[in-house]
């Protein structure tokens, strides 16, 4: 991670050494390893830095104002239909939780399996990534989002087709405004082969698309993908969470189906540090634009919304739900639910120089369990049948909390969650969401303190 | 729709471009091998995605974006100009534009041909996977910009930034080049290039041998991060 300051004081054999804290022992180590680099430093996982989160959201739930659902007895919908602003054939998911895009190459063919398989028991959808269409994947997965990346690496036409939404990538949450990074120790001969690269080279992957700029150019790409899968399939438009209020517009305008929104906590296989802690805007922020955006629009339940970036729990699902989203979509947690991270193989995780928990290496492609590695012993182990059942299970559990949620709130529909049914625990998070402070009845947001001024000055 | 030239014919007058791709696919999956449209009147998003062998579609006059985008087999005539991203990730076939073609000809095709007889807007070739792409004329900026595979032939000159970072695949020139871009290396042409270079244009009326062809390849100093170069990594990243 790219070092922040603060306060650095440690304690040595019963004496306090304060560090600067400016010059931090991690500022330290941060410039001396780039002064043997060279370059930036690079990383897989997700950005290390506290940002406002869901965390700062709690439900107020039923009590006497409100009658809540009985768990046991009474339904809680799940089902989500995405893709109904155009496209001839919907997506129809099971529950509002699908597997965003991770490219075969940053992840082994036995993930990318294992994801498809827990997708199709729990009828969602998964995504293919930067690298392709695995066939084996496509077999795997009831449900399969095609993505269409800057790089086309194994673009086919065909794979287009036997999708069944295709997802245009403008950006991930990660690293907005950036291309791809997938260096030489994972670029594989097969993924060579797949991506039409040299084997060994260090792949960036372009940060704009060969064929189109801007948002108009966007319109008439969407229009092309539309044509040559005869107005079947829903058009996804994925935004790395920036500016997101124009840019959920211009994506309306360029009459996409579904917007895709991945806020700065979203993962990747590899990233330069400071594109990890310094670029992009938390999820809950961009939630919350975007939906004031679809709102302005009058868009909202016409174009759904689907969030991502550091989704972590069926709970995070109940708020981004609750805010206005449609459903949401899980990377990382998905990779940890496969193993990533798990105690076991310790010794390789030293050979990282990190820990089980603290490991982010997946630039490395020496993946400890198998998961972000084209290694071939290191990809056995991950046992395919059993990883796709911790997925299956951790998406499970994730929904029976996103019902949890719904339920004490008074929903028999997790959709129709909302704002008011919620409170915020933090000022930050009231001012970016709009929704009072757990204990208030008021926000700090610029209509509300217009509207309590002019409401003072209209009782003097 | 009328009998025009003895073959099937669209007259793109007064229809949807949804309607006209609809009659396209039809008069395929009849089995008409030679398809004429006349009116596109650079309309977007013509044709694009079908696969069909043995199949040519004609356009009188000149196509919008995308014209034959992600084509899979089809031998299309542009008799006129071509918007942005003519045959874009073009899988095989033959995509002609008689006329001059917009940014990003060609662009991330994986395989067949793309021939403009004029000139090509700038990101020409851009992050071909394969395939070739012929231009009669010259090129603009950055074309051949992250070229992975196949060829680009190019008898007129290129803007600035041609064949910048590019991973593979080789780029041909007669004219001018205004400016390499980032790890694009000149060098001489082989017998091997001249045969190719003869055979593939002879198709098109051009000869070869009549061109001061040169070829651009990688020189692979960006394939791998190297601290020995800071300043062809500072332009690269």
């Amino acid at each position: 991670m790219s070092p922040l300051v603060g306060d650095q004081s440690v304690e040595r054999d019963g004496r306090r050494l304060q560090a600067s804290a400016i010059w931090s022992p991690a500022v330290i180590e941060d410039i001396q390893l780039k002064a043997q680099l060279g370059r930036y430093r690079l990383q897989g996982f997700s950005t290390h830095r506290r940002l406002p989160s869901f965390d700062d959201l709690t439900f107020v739930p039923c009590t006497l104002s409100r009658v809540p659902l009985e768990g046991y007895r009474e339904r809680c919908e799940t089902r989500t239909v995405l893709g109904t602003r155009y496209a001839s054939k919907p997506v129809v998911l099971d529950r509002p939780i699908t597997i965003a895009g991770m490219s075969y190459g940053a992840l082994s063919k036995t993930a990318k399996v294992a994801l498809g398989k827990a997708a199709t028991r729990l009828g969602i959808s998964t995504t293919t990534g930067d690298g392709g269409m695995l066939l084996d994947e496509r077999a795997a997965s009831h449900i399969l989002v095609y993505q269409v990346l800057p790089s086309r690496y194994g673009f086919n036409t065909d794979h287009l087709k036997a999708a069944d939404a295709i997802e245009i990538v403008i950006g991930q949450g990660a690293k907005p405004g950036t291309g791809g990074v997938l260096l030489g120790s994972k670029v594989s001969p097969v993924i060579a082969e797949q991506r039409t690269l040299p084997p060994g080279v260090d792949q960036r992957s372009p940060a704009r698309h060969p064929d189109f700029i801007g948002p108009d150019d966007l319109q008439i790409k969407i229009e092309e993908l539309r044509e040559a899968t005869n107005w079947e399939k829903p058009i996804y438009v994925k935004l790395g969470a920036s500016r997101v209020s124009d840019d959920v517009k211009l994506a309306v305008k360029a009459k996409a189906d579904v917007i895709v929104l991945d806020g700065m906590e979203g993962g990747t296989g590899a990233s330069p540090d400071v594109l990890l802690d310094h670029t992009g805007i938390p999820t809950l922020s961009a939630v919350t634009e975007a939906v004031r955006s679809l709102s302005e629009l009058k868009a909202l339940g016409e174009v759904q919304l689907i969030v991502q970036g550091g989704i972590k729990n069926g709970v995070d699902a109940a708020k981004a739900l609750a805010l206005g989203a449609d459903a949401v979509s899980i990377g990382t947690a998905a990779l940890i639910a496969l193993n990533c991270n798990a105690p076991i193989h310790l010794d390789d995780y030293k050979k990282l120089g990190v820990e089980a928990g603290f490991c982010h290496h997946c630039h490395t492609g020496r993946c400890p369990v198998g998961i972000t590695t084209q290694d071939p012993e290191l990809e056995a182990r991950l046992e395919l049948d059993e990883a796709a059942d911790r997925v299956f299970n951790f998406v499970s559990a994730m929904t029976m909390e996103l019902q949890m949620m719904a339920r004490a709130c008074g929903k028999a529909d997790v959709h129709h969650l909302e704002p008011e049914d919620m409170r915020a625990l933090t000022l930050e998070a009231s001012m970016i969401t709009g929704i009072p402070v757990a204990g208030t009845d008021w926000v700090l947001t610029p209509d509300a303190i217009a509207e309590r001024v002019a409401a003072l000055l209209r009782r003097r | 729709m009328g009998q025009l030239t003895g073959t099937s014919a669209i007259d793109c007058e007064g229809m949807t471009t949804r309607e006209i791709n609809l009659r396209i696919h039809a008069l395929i999956e009849q089995g008409e091998p030679e398809i004429e449209v006349v009116n596109p009147r650079a309309r977007h998003a013509l044709a694009p995605g079908i696969k069909a062998d043995g199949v040519t579609l004609s356009f009188r006059g000149p196509v919008g974006w995308y014209a034959a985008g992600m084509n899979d087999g089809l031998h299309v005539r542009v008799q006129g100009n071509a918007g942005w991203a003519v045959a874009e990730c073009m899988m095989r076939g033959r995509v002609e534009v008689h006329g001059h073609a917009g940014s990003g000809a060609a662009a991330s095709i994986r395989g067949g041909t793309v021939f403009v007889e004029g000139d090509a807007g700038a990101r020409s070739g851009i992050s071909m996977k394969g395939g070739t792409l012929i231009v009669g004329g010259s090129v603009g900026s950055m074309s051949g910009f992250m070229l992975q595979a196949g060829r680009i032939i190019i008898c007129g000159g290129a803007a600035s930034g041609l064949g910048d970072s590019m991973y593979s695949g080789t780029i041909y020139i007669a004219g001018r080049v205004e400016a390499l871009g980032a790890d694009a290396v000149e060098k001489d042409l082989n017998a091997d290039d001249e045969k190719m270079l003869a055979d593939e244009l002879r198709p098109f009326g051009i000869d070869a041998g009549s061109l001061p062809f040169r070829r651009i390849e990688s020189g692979q100093r960006l394939w791998n991060f190297s601290t020995k170069e800071p300043e062809l990594w500072r332009h690269a990243l």
